[in-house]
């Protein structure tokens, strides 16, 4: 008989310490959601996180996982990935850690589009250093940092993770966990790198992107019939928060593409993966060029 | 943990072949493929060779230069003077006339107007119509450096055939015309050389076993796969950057996975990543490299995830002199990342301990469960080097408390990762086992790695970790003593020195001055009874480092209340050459050992590579 996998499988004893009302809630349920939905073992999943309120999460969900270092998130994923192709690999950041200190990780990994997915705790606000400007704080935005207003233009995820090469690209909302749940799902089941950027309320030191202020400007892409596949219609659905001065913030899939992943392309681990490789190695051939 | 060297053969032996060819040229001349070939030609007739090049960090312009050191015996290190030079351009001949010795040869580019320069009379000068030969030979200009190199066998008497094998295997893959004009560029030089002067020396190949003539670089490289390194992330940086070009090379060969990364940060983090994941991997990079993945050093240290780093030293601070040598980042290796924690320092002196201290490293990142440096230099990583062979039967792939086929887990509880165990290291599973689900992480944690701020918790942890170095330094051994037992004089070194301290141990020994050596490998942790039971019989030490403060000097004081009688100190960007410790030490003896207690040493040939335009080239 066949055990199912339920989103309990993946809770762990301890008291999630985040702030009541958190986004992170919602969040981390639509995680085990997804990972129950697809039926992943806790051990065939590791969740790797860096430091910042999300990078408590992966205490938090019953897999392998990997708390490493602010903005590092990445390139400890990739590692993984690559060292063992067998892995559902989840890198979470938060926007600080993603946009802010780890963005040239963010920029590259792009490029090699690596089977890995890595969820974005987007807040638009420092959190766990107590309210200071994020490179997602919109302009004009008071924090202990921009006592006189954002005067920083914010960073754009989606646009960049279009332009950048990812080839799924998403935004979910902590406030609807049942419409995050799938967008997860469709990352990890999706073969090279995704992101969901996720829109989470930071209740504490944001004042300004609350619950209220996401339910009334979040709308789904797919009730606009949106074409992920179409590149340039996904472009302007990036911008469109932006140009609408922030009245729509589309969420959903905005782009989608299929193209080999990094690890395709290496023949070392197209048998099985390097972890499971023998370490023995005959070195007499390689000698043959220095004799 | 056992260090090969056959230093004691020529120790022992009162007197030994020495023949030194500096080859020098513009750069991007393609000096470093001619010293490559020329010294094949000599480890293919069993010598000892060590061909050590210089360069500055430019791809045009500016002087490159290599120096190639033959002897019959097995190890060598740079000499001050050069019997045979080769030179390409007009500078190679302002910045090594003096080098070379009475009864030495020149060959030069016959376009080379040499008539400004004075040379001595004794010295034999070649002119080498170079681009005539290559005509009448039917080669083409990229082949001059195969007249350049029987030019130089000429000049030694050493057999030309020898040559037309190192071509033949060079070039075979390029087909056989390639292979054929090669070789009648090499007899063109060979021949004219011949006709015009008698040869300066004689030297016939030797009736042993020919040796490989490897890289130090390459040879770390070696020592790892062999011990099972599967994956490696590295951003290039000289002189780090041989060891990523070489497994990217053999990359589909040793069925392994090499990553170019977008910067040190990040190579450090795949490295640790894919060591967590449960795969053997390693970094590499030099100091400012290094600097970049300090953060990553605690994140290993606090997580317990083995990792190795191939520290690859050039002058610094910062910039520095990027190609250049020195040993300046021994401290910085042992003080990386805040916070305590522990770590390996292992420095390889030689080539054969570059293969099998590069394997030990493995072991000891994996059986400690901590980050691991081997700290070469440029010296020692981009020289060649001849070698019998690695010692391949010494390495054992050793991954330490792996944990496999565990019973299921309770519901919603983790694998206790970190347990508190007597030695301090706690079985790990790699990801994908069936219950030893755990969080690996950079936070102080409980036994199961989740987060914990308990001050007993914290306490214990922090025990755990520290108490490995106890079991660590059971396995580090003493350091070497190469030598006499009971010296008058001892050299004390570590890494890349104990190749000149071992030619000055000969030029003692030439002298009638009874001298020896004490070498270190293993730099840290320092273990005081063994480091004491070598140094205490020691009547007149001398301690020799390649930087500007005694770095090892003060962690022997530090760690094993030791203290050399003499610092000799060197950071001008070479290594010490034999000749200079040779000279010091002897104006010491004469003294009687009252000298200033420290000695710092500056070139004689104080020239610089990096802008001939200021001595109007």
């Amino acid at each position: 008989m066949i055990m199912s996998v339920t989103i309990k499988d993946f809770d762990v004893k301890e008291k999630m310490q985040w702030c009541p009302g958190c986004g992170n809630f919602g969040l981390i349920t639509a995680v085990k959601g997804a990972l129950a939905d697809l039926g992943k073992k806790n051990e065939e999943v590791v969740m790797v996180t860096g430091i910042g309120c999300s990078g408590k999460s992966s205490h938090y969900v019953n897999t392998y996982g990997f708390e490493s270092l602010h903005g590092r998130t990445l390139p400890v994923a990739s590692a993984v990935k690559l060292a063992n192709t067998d892995l559902t690999v989840i890198a979470e950041g938060g926007d600080g850690d993603g946009y802010g200190i780890g963005i040239q990780h963010f920029i590259h990994i792009m490029r090699r589009n690596y089977d890995l997915t890595y969820l974005v705790h987007n807040n638009e606000i420092y959190g766990l250093t107590t309210g200071q400007a994020s490179p997602t704080s919109l302009l004009g935005m008071k924090t202990k940092t921009t006592p006189w207003g954002v005067i920083e233009t914010p960073f754009n995820p989606i646009l960049s993770a279009i332009n950048g090469g990812a080839t799924y690209v998403a935004r979910g909302f902590a406030g609807e966990p049942a419409h995050l749940k799938e967008l997860i799902k469709g990352a990890i089941e999706h073969k090279g790198f995704s992101i969901v950027d996720i829109f989470q309320p930071c209740v504490t030191f944001n004042k300004l992107n609350t619950y209220e202020w996401f339910r009334e400007r979040v709308y789904k892409l797919e009730d606009e019939k949106h074409d992920p596949k179409n590149k340039k219609a996904a472009l302007e659905k990036a911008e469109e928060d932006t140009k609408s001065d922030y009245k729509k913030c589309p969420i959903g899939l905005f782009y989608k593409e299929e193209k080999p992943t990094y690890e395709d392309l290496l023949p070392q681990i197209k048998d099985k993966p390097l972890v499971k490789h023998g370490l023995k190695i005959d070195l007499s051939k390689a000698y043959d060029e220095f004799m | 943990m056992r260090a090969i060297s056959h230093a004691n053969d020529q120790i022992d032996k009162d007197d030994y072949m020495k023949l030194t060819f500096r080859i020098g040229a513009q750069a991007g001349a393609g000096v470093m493929v001619t010293g490559r070939m020329l010294g094949k030609c000599f480890t293919r007739g069993g010598y000892g060779v060590l061909a050590y090049p210089e360069y500055p960090s430019l791809v045009r312009g500016g002087h490159n230069a290599y120096q190639i050191r033959i002897s019959d015996n097995g190890v060598s290190s740079p000499l001050t003077k050069c019997d045979v030079l080769l030179a390409l351009n007009k500078d190679a001949i302002f910045y090594h006339k003096d080098a070379v010795v009475d009864s030495g040869i020149i060959v030069y580019d016959e376009k080379i107007d040499i008539s400004e320069f004075k040379i001595k009379n004794k010295i034999e000068e070649v002119a080498l119509p170079i681009e005539k030969l290559l005509k009448d030979a039917g080669a083409n200009p990229r082949m001059a450096n195969a007249v350049q190199i029987g030019a130089a066998l000429a000049a030694i008497d050493y057999p030309i055939e020898i040559f037309d094998k190192v071509l033949e295997d060079e070039f075979g893959r390029k087909g056989k015309e390639v292979v054929k004009k090669n070789i009648a560029a090499a007899r063109a030089g060979y021949d004219f050389v011949k006709s015009k002067a008698k040869p300066v020396r004689d030297v016939k190949p030797l009736s042993r076993k020919r040796r490989m003539l490897v890289g130090g670089n390459e040879a770390l490289a070696l020592g790892a796969v062999k011990a099972g390194l599967k994956f490696y992330a590295a951003y290039p940086m000289t002189p780090a950057s041989s060891i990523l070009h070489y497994l990217f090379a053999k990359e589909r060969e040793f069925n392994i996975v090499v990553k170019q990364t977008e910067d040190e940060i990040a190579a450090m983090h795949y490295a640790i990543g894919a060591n967590y994941a449960g795969v053997r991997g390693a970094t590499g990079t030099s100091g400012g490299g290094f600097a970049l993945m300090t953060e990553a050093m605690g994140l290993a240290g606090l997580s317990e995830t083995p990792v190795t780093v191939f520290l690859v030293q050039r002058v610094g601070p910062s910039t520095g002199i990027p190609t250049w040598t020195e040993q300046g980042d021994i401290r910085f290796a042992l003080h990386a990342s805040q916070g305590d924690f522990l770590r390996c320092v292992i420095a390889p002196g030689d080539i054969n301990e570059c293969f099998s201290l590069s394997a030990e490293a493995l072991n000891i990142a994996d059986k400690y469960q901590i980050p691991c440096i081997v700290a070469s230099d440029k010296f020692l990583s981009e020289s060649y080097f001849s070698t019998e062979g690695f010692d391949e039967k010494s390495v054992k792939i050793e991954r330490g408390k792996i944990a496999e086929n565990l019973p299921a887990l309770a519901p919603n509880t983790r694998f206790e990762r970190y347990k508190i165990t007597e030695d301090g290291v706690s079985p790990r599973p790699f990801p994908g086992t069936k219950g030893g689900n755990y969080v690996a992480t950079s936070y102080e944690h409980d036994e199961t790695g989740f987060s914990t701020e308990s001050f007993s918790m914290r306490k214990a942890q922090v025990d755990k970790r520290a108490v490995k170095q106890e079991y660590l330094l059971k396995e580090i051994p003493a350091p070497k003593v190469y030598g006499e037992k009971n010296a008058e004089i001892t050299l004390v070194a570590w890494g890349s020195m104990k190749l000149p301290a071992l030619e000055a141990l000969h030029r003692f020994k030439q002298d009638g001055i009874s001298a020896n050596l004490v070498h270190f490998t293993f730099l840290y942790p320092l273990d005081e009874k063994k480091v004491k039971s070598v140094l205490e019989k020691s009547k007149h030490t001398i301690m020799i480092e390649n930087n500007s403060t005694g770095q090892f000097t003060g962690m022997l004081k530090q760690y094993c209340s030791w203290e050399p009688d003499f610092l000799m100190l060197k950071y001008t960007g070479r290594p010490f050459y034999a000749e200079e410790i040779f000279e010091e030490v002897s104006k010491l003896k004469k003294t009687g050992y009252k000298g200033k207690k420290e000695i710092r040493v500056l070139d004689k040939e104080d020239l610089e590579y990096y802008n001939p335009q200021r001595y109007g080239l």
